[in-house]
């Protein structure tokens, strides 16, 4: 071998070495890596999971196992069983339930940040129901492969009018959020926004009710040639897609996206570089780019401290799988609207304003409400039942058994010494000082963040 | 979320019977517009200590100006708003059978209105125009324009032609002006801080929907609840990090939901005694082209006038008008409609303003964050152009066509009609002609934006 070559193979395998090095896996790793690529972890799951290592861990989280993609039967609230088709309600209580009892959880989180990627306004919730088991379908797979099934998706298609776009008068609307939104960023000119506005012709949506036939005919898409991103071609649509996907601006705008879905920490531009060659490597494919972020260091950063902020629907999904108590009552699906989210119901094409925007203040007096019902006696949640607590507990009796009540989160130092703080002064009376520890625990800051 | 605001209940006998028992400015305030009250910025300070700043600072100057906005989302289209009748065989060339027809013309300038924007109290934004108190801008824009939604509505929001600046115009005005700790001289209606009044330091507010504004606990009594929000407070404010963070975020709006719990809760359960209507879950569950957008608007521009009324400082207020003006396809009968409700929400707006001896302190810029393509698609509609249309309303308004059409026969290579007054020239104009501002303190490009007369 010359010398350059040998040096550059050196080189190489040193910096293999460096990504060998084992990252530090504990229960506090586990637990993060549970809340963002997924709806938390049940205590018999972290304990699991801790004990299978990160590898295994996030092996499972991928490939799933042998297992039901469900535990357990569905909800049925209040007695009724649901119907995601027939009622818009039913469908936000019908997803709430399958985040609830997902055994393939990273897949459902992915497929409802796929839903704010793509975002979708529809009347008829038949057509976004569709459209959410195509997210959850390919949510993990190749990324051209999903844009080209999301282009021709009956919901987008008339949300952004591409079904209705043909060759005398191409249709800009799809194509722009197509480039802007979905998958490049920047990058592109106004000259390519027509251009493949052009390239795009020929999808129809024909029907009266769903679910509508979508069929591409050549005759109402215009041949071409087009120049795109300065290749002039005959394109059709999805040579279009994958024209924008081989773009160099496009890895990075992915990545990017992706990880300011897991990670509160900035993406520096080494890091960057290196996740852009995985996904490119990958055949552009979403789940080694996720392995490498679900495996980065940055995404174990502050585990003492989390600062990713749980969306309303991550939040109601985790509090009601961690807790046990599941998606038992209707009126979940109107709480999870007045802390700002209603799933199938974005507020644009742009999907939801993630992270901090979350907390105002009248968000998080809504979250607490919602979790003053649980402690309800009567219907299902955690009340506090007779005998559990007396006069005799103790107040870290107290607060172990209403940590373990609300499902044993993480909570931090300052919090535990303010609640046996509270739970010391409200102990003579028993029964009330539980449901305030559990109230707090649920509602707190620490429940708000992950 | 609709903008069913918990202040749209409160009769004009509570409010009477609130005045004449006595109880506080603050109090009538929180008891009909706490509910959802959200706090930006005001660091320390509980709620009830702002608002009574908010009443001796506006007792101390009761008759500064104000500036209220009005947002049309998706760009609206300028053709079909304010009729070209004096190029109406090219209008007819370039709109097809998309077009407006029997438009009634405009006194005077030989242009024509869309009936929708004649209708509403006394005629409308069309009898505000004749009674002298509207300027039209038409092909207002900015050259070059960036046809991107978001790129765009972020560049009239900032004031700025870049992707840089975080704060909004508005914001900066408000830096500049010095107006002190009142989080009312600036607020913005509906869920979230409108980026036209993020600040670099001026705390401002928000006002959002129904929203009950206590921190229920039915299990505990009154001790137990007051203990326990107190260790509330301990954790929230053990919950810190850097600006901007999620953490700093989580912490800061747990303090505040329990500022609005403290101070307001005593009033909205007097209020709720009084049977104000609460409002329904499935209300908030609306799909697309629920609700009807044009109470919604109403609703919002009825806040306005009674924070105006109520005399705490607001100095600029902004809301967005709801439904769509992206009109790439079904635009005759998405403009009907969607004109229709501005124009009567708007002139309701000025007359209630001008029946409560309010109407020469405030003028109103309507705006949306581009105009559309000359040419209709094939889809009944048009995509992104340039080139749109802002008006300004208001007694103060020097009334008229404040700029120049832009000629139909002149459009660009991309097919976008030219732009022929950029949108900080007219905010330049405003900061200065109306709000006694140096438009430079505000705008980096003041200098070179020009000045339009429009203040009578």
């Amino acid at each position: 071998m010359a010398p350059a070559t040998a040096a550059r193979t050196a080189a190489r395998r040193k910096r293999a070495k460096k990504r060998r090095t084992p990252l530090p896996w504990t229960e506090a790793h586990a637990r993060r890596l549970l809340d963002r690529a997924g709806f938390g972890a049940r205590p018999q799951d972290l304990a699991r999971f801790t004990k299978l290592g990160r590898a295994a861990t996030v092996a499972w989280l991928i490939d799933g196992d042998d297992g039901p993609e469900f535990d357990g039967p569905p909800a049925a609230p209040d007695g009724k069983a649901l119907d995601p088709r027939g009622d818009r309600k039913d469908a936000v209580l019908w997803w709430l339930d399958r985040m609830v009892r997902s055994r393939r959880p990273l897949r459902d989180r992915m497929a409802l940040n796929w839903h704010g990627h793509f975002a979708t306004k529809h009347h008829e919730i038949p057509l976004l129901v569709d459209q959410h088991e195509l997210l959850r379908a390919r949510a993990l797979g190749s990324f051209p492969d999903l844009l080209k099934a999301i282009t021709a998706d009956p919901a987008m298609l008339i949300f952004l009018n591409l079904g209705n776009s043909q060759k005398e008068e191409p249709n800009e609307n799809f194509p722009r959020e197509m480039l802007e939104l979905f998958a490049l960023g920047s990058g592109y000119t106004e000259d390519d926004v027509r251009a493949v506005s052009r390239a795009m012709t020929g999808y129809r949506i024909r029907g009266t009710d769903p679910p509508y036939a979508v069929s591409f005919e050549p005759a109402r898409h215009d041949p071409g040639p087009h120049t795109i991103l300065g290749a002039t071609a005959p394109f059709v649509p999805e040579l279009v897609v994958d024209h924008v996907c081989g773009r160099r601006e496009h890895g990075f705008f992915l990545v990017a996206t992706l990880w300011s879905w897991f990670v509160t920490r900035p993406l520096d531009r080494t890091t960057h570089r290196a996740l852009v060659r995985t996904y490119r490597r990958g055949g552009l494919r979403i789940a080694p780019l996720l392995r490498a972020i679900l495996g980065h260091p940055l995404f174990y950063a502050d585990l003492e401290k989390p600062d990713l902020v749980r969306s309303p629907v991550v939040f109601l999904a985790t509090t009601l799988r961690v807790t046990g108590v599941g998606v038992t009552r209707r009126e979940w699906a109107g709480h999870v609207a007045m802390m700002g989210q209603v799933p199938f119901d974005p507020p644009s094409v742009a999907g939801w304003d993630e992270g901090p925007a979350w907390a105002t203040s009248g968000a998080m007096r809504q979250r607490f409400a919602a979790m003053n019902l649980l402690l309800q006696g009567g219907k299902p949640g955690i009340p506090v039942r007779a005998g559990e607590v007396s006069a005799a507990t103790t107040a870290e009796q107290h607060l172990a058994l209403a940590l373990t009540a609300v499902g044993s989160p993480r909570i931090s130092a300052a919090t535990r010494a303010t609640l046996l703080g509270l739970a010391a002064r409200l102990q003579p009376k028993p029964t009330q000082c539980q449901a305030a520890l559990r109230h707090l625990l649920l509602a707190g800051p620490d429940a708000q963040l992950h | 979320m609709p903008a069913c605001n918990d202040f749209h209940h409160t009769s004009e006998a509570q409010r009477r019977r609130f005045l004449a028992e006595g109880v506080t400015r603050r109090q009538v305030l929180l008891g009909g517009l706490g509910a959802g009250l959200a706090l930006y910025g005001t660091g320390g300070r509980s709620t009830a200590s702002l608002l009574d700043g908010a009443a001796t600072a506006a007792a101390a100057s009761p008759d500064e100006p104000v500036l209220v906005t009005v947002f049309l989302p998706g760009g609206c289209d300028l053709l079909d708003a304010l009729v070209p009748l004096h190029q109406e065989g090219r209008y007819a060339d370039l709109r097809g059978g998309t077009r407006v027809v029997g438009a009634p013309k405009l006194g005077g300038t030989g242009l024509g209105i869309h009936p929708s924007l004649a209708e509403g109290a006394d005629g409308g934004v069309r009898g505000l125009f004749e009674r002298g108190q509207v300027a039209f801008l038409p092909g207002i824009d900015y050259a070059a324009p960036d046809l991107s939604h978001f790129h765009s509505r972020h560049f009239w929001e900032s004031g700025v032609i870049t992707g840089k600046l975080a704060t909004g115009w508005l914001g900066r005005w408000l830096d500049a002006a010095r107006l002190g700790d009142n989080p009312f001289q600036g607020v913005s209606v509906g869920y979230g801080l409108s980026p036209l009044l993020r600040t670099a330091g001026a705390p401002v507010a928000s006002l959002a929907g129904v929203m009950h504004a206590d921190l229920p606990m039915w299990t505990q009594d009154a001790d137990s609840r007051a203990a326990s929000l107190e260790a509330l407070a301990a954790m929230a404010s053990a919950t810190n990090g850097k600006r901007g963070s999620g953490r700093a975020a989580v912490g800061r709006g747990l303090r505040l939901a329990m500022d609005v719990d403290r101070t307001i809760a005593p009033v909205a359960a007097a209020q709720k005694a009084q049977g104000a209507p609460p409002p329904t879950l499935s209300s908030l569950l609306t799909g697309v082209g629920g609700a009807s957008s044009g109470a919604a608007l109403s609703r919002d521009l009825d806040a306005v006038v009674e924070l105006l009324r109520l005399g705490v400082g607001v100095r600029t207020a902004v809301v967005t008008a709801p439904g769509d003006f992206d009109t790439h396809d079904g635009q005759q009968g998405r403009l009907r409609t969607q004109l229709a409700d501005v124009s009567k929400a708007v002139s309701k707006f000025q007359a209630d303003l001008a029946s409560s001896g309010l109407a020469d302190r405030v003028v109103t810029l309507v705006w949306s964050e581009f105009g559309r393509r000359a040419k209709a698609n094939m889809s009944g509609g048009t995509d992104h152009g340039a080139g749109g249309l802002a008006w300004l309303q208001g007694p103060r308004v020097r009334g008229g066509i404040a700029t120049d059409y832009p000629d139909l026969t002149a459009v660009d290579r991309l097919g976008n009609l030219q732009v022929t007054v950029d949108f900080r020239r007219v905010y330049a104009s405003l900061l200065e002609g109306w709000l006694a501002t140096d438009a430079g303190a505000v705008l980096p490009d003041a200098a070179t934006v020009g000045r339009l007369q429009l203040i009578a």
